[in-house]
């Protein structure tokens, strides 16, 4: 456990790893059982940002299990996202003795790794479902890192840990009975070859599975496991070890005593597990090259707006008024798509029309429209809501329209607004279904925008595209927005890029067609 | 007096005089206990007594052996069990609140029981055992010792008659057998089990992996057993 008395202090720097020659200090392996928690200081900035971190890689395993993506594409799509935020380099590959600067570096991936796991276990320990959500990632992600070690590391890793085996050495399989015994398993599971390989011995009550399938020769108690199975094994104890663990954590975690830096960091964390990947809205990447005005928002709500923000677009246009918390969403919302101010109060103006003077506009609505951009009173940029914000603060009542349809719509409005709206079919609309019976509001949401845009050529699996082999579902009103143009954008430029008329040299003839 | 002819080992006359002079109370307390000192795992054990008319008085223990055998002699059970450690003693059980007293460890037991045989023993039926069919218990005896003892280690082993038409094997002083899990008892007993299929399945003993005519070879417990 975090010695939880120790304050953390501000930047301190990594602690030099000293000779390089010798081992990476206390992280030996790239693998880890996370048995022990970190011991240095850590500043509440790394103690934030690297949970974060790990919790993308979490959050997307998670979401292709969901999705029920193929071991490969699992690997592949893990891989990837760790790659960009939680990279975690092999012994072998540094070339230790020769480059002091790549050992620093496997130092400090493994110590974020370490440190890492250890926030989001305090994060994650408070309820039953967040536990068995976490183990079950984090599992998944021992199992794919173990996989992709190479022999001679998990060899090593698996030395260090002290699991209760002891590995049989040659002079023991000379023993007749063991020997006998071997063979004998060997031709009972049909394996060829099965003496000659490495094997583990562990007291029988450690593999009971194995032993009540007589997959495992006994003798004197001791299981005689091959090295073929140790990997069942090790992901079992992993998960037993941290199980075990996150039950002591929930017990201690009341006992927390530490000023209130570190709780509300916790709380944004396991909330963002909740909504998928916690992600800052940072503006759209691609300008598309026009400002927006007032008039073109219909057109773009149609085409390109998520459900939430269509929905709010679609209230205001019908009952030519939306309550505070909607005008708010939405005011943001815009203003992140690329609205200027002085467009947005022409919108809205527009919108309330002649149900009230401009007098009336001008004190009770222009105000805050120039407050959400910062223009009045403290002048704070707002950011817009991510989906995750929208998901859990402001619950809307029953007259306002604002927060997740996917959420806060009844399952039967739901699924009428997706064939309304989107034109979604009922066959279709059967796993946004589940996926918001499973509380997993991205992944339908997701899963709309791929129905909607398939005539742009996004495929089911696909997301809001795929950077490093990592899909991404949506975590953010704005950036399904700037996903969908640049979708029509690129699709329009293809067409330009091709001709209108297509020249073929036919022998001498030039034929048109 | 009574005439050999009319004994009946079972009757209460019988069964009193048999816990008054013959019952081991001081033996049956150093077994259990594995010390000679009263330890937890006497004084935290539940014994549970059938009366006639099958009345069952529960949760009762005992300090020292002197209280055990006065037990018995008082009330002349028909006849009485060796139940789990507990984590307090089971006398105490109404003193404490509800599901406060909880089963500890447990003693790993076997039990063979001729009835399970009826399917394929023509001599006799139901209650009735002789020579002929205690032979099956015989052969089940032979090859689950071999197998506790090679396979799973298992050193003192105690066979007992189980009064009636079978054989128990208490695995005794062994402190890791006591703390098996459900699991654990699960696998031990699965281990050497080769019958398998209920009543309706014809051809039930299934001891070689793989279908039909390619089936393998035994496997190694099995090939002991055979030898």
């Amino acid at each position: 456990m975090f010695n939880v008395r120790a304050r953390p202090s501000f930047g301190k720097p990594i602690a030099n790893s000293g000779d390089v020659k010798q081992d990476l200090g206390r992280y030996p392996h790239r693998l880890s059982f996370y048995d022990t928690p970190p011991q240095d200081d850590v500043t509440v900035e790394d103690f934030e940002t690297f949970a974060i971190d790990r919790l993308r890689v979490l959050a997307e395993i998670e979401s292709s299990l969901i999705r029920n993506r193929t071991q490969e594409e699992l690997r592949l799509v893990t891989l990837a996202q760790s790659k960009k935020y939680l990279p975690l380099g092999a012994n072998s590959a540094s070339g230790m003795d020769k480059n002091a600067e790549r050992s620093k570096d496997r130092i400090a991936e493994r110590r974020k790794d370490n440190i890492s796991h250890f926030v989001l276990r305090l994060a994650f320990c408070r309820s039953e479902e967040l536990r068995r959500r976490f183990v079950k990632a984090e599992t998944t992600l021992f199992k794919i890192r173990y996989a992709d070690d190479d022999t001679v590391e998990r060899q090593g890793f698996l030395d260090s840990i002290k699991l209760n085996w002891e590995k049989v050495d040659e002079e023991e399989k000379k023993d007749a009975n063991i020997k006998a015994g071997l063979q004998a398993q060997g031709d009972y599971l049909r394996k060829a070859d099965y003496v000659g390989d490495t094997f583990y011995k562990t007291p029988w009550t450690q593999v009971p599975e194995l032993v009540e399938r007589r997959k495992v020769f006994l003798w004197q108690g001791w299981a005689y496991v091959p090295s073929r199975e140790q990997s069942t094994l090790v992901f079992q104890e992993f998960q037993t070890r941290l199980e075990h663990a996150l039950e002591m954590t929930a017990k201690a975690l009341p006992r927390l005593d530490e000023d209130d830096r570190l709780i509300p960091v916790l709380e944004h964390l396991s909330r963002g597990f909740m909504a998928g990947v916690p992600s800052e809205y940072a503006g759209p990447e691609d300008d598309f090259g026009e400002t927006i005005s007032a008039d073109m928002i219909d057109d773009l709500s149609s085409k390109h707006f998520p459900l939430c923000m269509r929905n709010l677009h679609d209230r205001l246009r019908k009952d030519r008024h939306l309550k505070h918390f909607g005008r708010l969403q939405y005011t943001l919302f815009l203003k992140a798509l690329g609205v200027s101010v002085e467009e947005a109060v022409v919108f809205w103006r527009k919108a309330y029309g002649g149900s009230m003077t401009d007098d009336k506009f001008n004190k009770e609505y222009k105000y805050n429209i120039r407050h959400s951009y910062g223009l009045e009173g403290k002048r704070a940029n707002y950011p817009a809501k991510s989906c995750q914000t929208i998901l859990t603060s402001n619950q809307p009542g029953p007259t306002e329209s604002h927060g997740c349809p996917y959420r806060h719509f009844s399952p039967e409005n739901l699924q009428l607004t997706l064939s309304a709206t989107y034109g979604i079919p009922a066959s279709e609309q059967m796993e946004i279904m589940a996926a918001v019976k499973g509380q997993h509001y991205h992944i339908a949401c997701t899963r709309a925008f791929e129905l909607t845009h398939a005539k742009y050529g996004v495929k089911k699996g696909e997301g809001l595209g795929t950077a490093n082999g990592a899909t991404e579902t949506v975590s953010h009103p704005n950036r399904y927005a700037a996903r969908s143009r640049e979708l029509e954008k690129e699709m329009a430029d293809r067409v330009k890029a091709k001709p209108a008329v297509e020249v073929k040299l036919d022998g001498e003839d030039v034929v048109m067609e | 007096m009574m005439i050999w002819d009319e004994y009946d080992p079972a009757s209460p006359e019988a069964m009193l005089q048999f816990y008054k002079r013959l019952f081991p109370y001081r033996a049956f307390f150093h077994w259990l206990n594995r010390d000679h000192a009263p330890s937890k795992l006497f004084t935290h054990r539940e014994f549970a007594f059938r009366l006639a008319g099958d009345v069952y008085l529960r949760y009762n223990s005992f300090g020292t052996v002197e209280d055990f055998a006065r037990e018995p002699r008082r009330l002349n059970p028909s006849r009485f069990e060796v139940g789990a450690i507990c984590n307090a003693r089971p006398k105490d059980k109404r003193t404490l609140r509800t599901g406060a007293l909880q089963p500890q460890l447990r003693e790993l037991v076997f039990d063979i029981d001729m009835s399970d045989y009826d399917s394929i023993r023509t001599c006799c039926s139901c209650k009735g055992i002789c020579k002929r069919c205690w032979s099956f218990i015989a052969a089940a005896v032979t090859v689950l010792d071999s197998a506790l003892r090679n396979e799973f280690g298992y050193r003192h082993l105690l066979w007992v008659y189980s009064g009636r038409r079978g054989i128990h094997c208490w695995i005794s002083h062994d402190k890791t057998a006591l703390a098996l899990t459900d699991e654990q008892r699960k696998a031990i007993v699965g281990h050497p089990e080769v019958i398998k299929g209920g009543a309706e399945m014809v051809k039930k003993v299934n001891v070689r992996l793989g279908t039909g005519f390619g089936a393998g070879p035994l496997p190694p417990s099995s090939r002991c057993v055979t030898n």
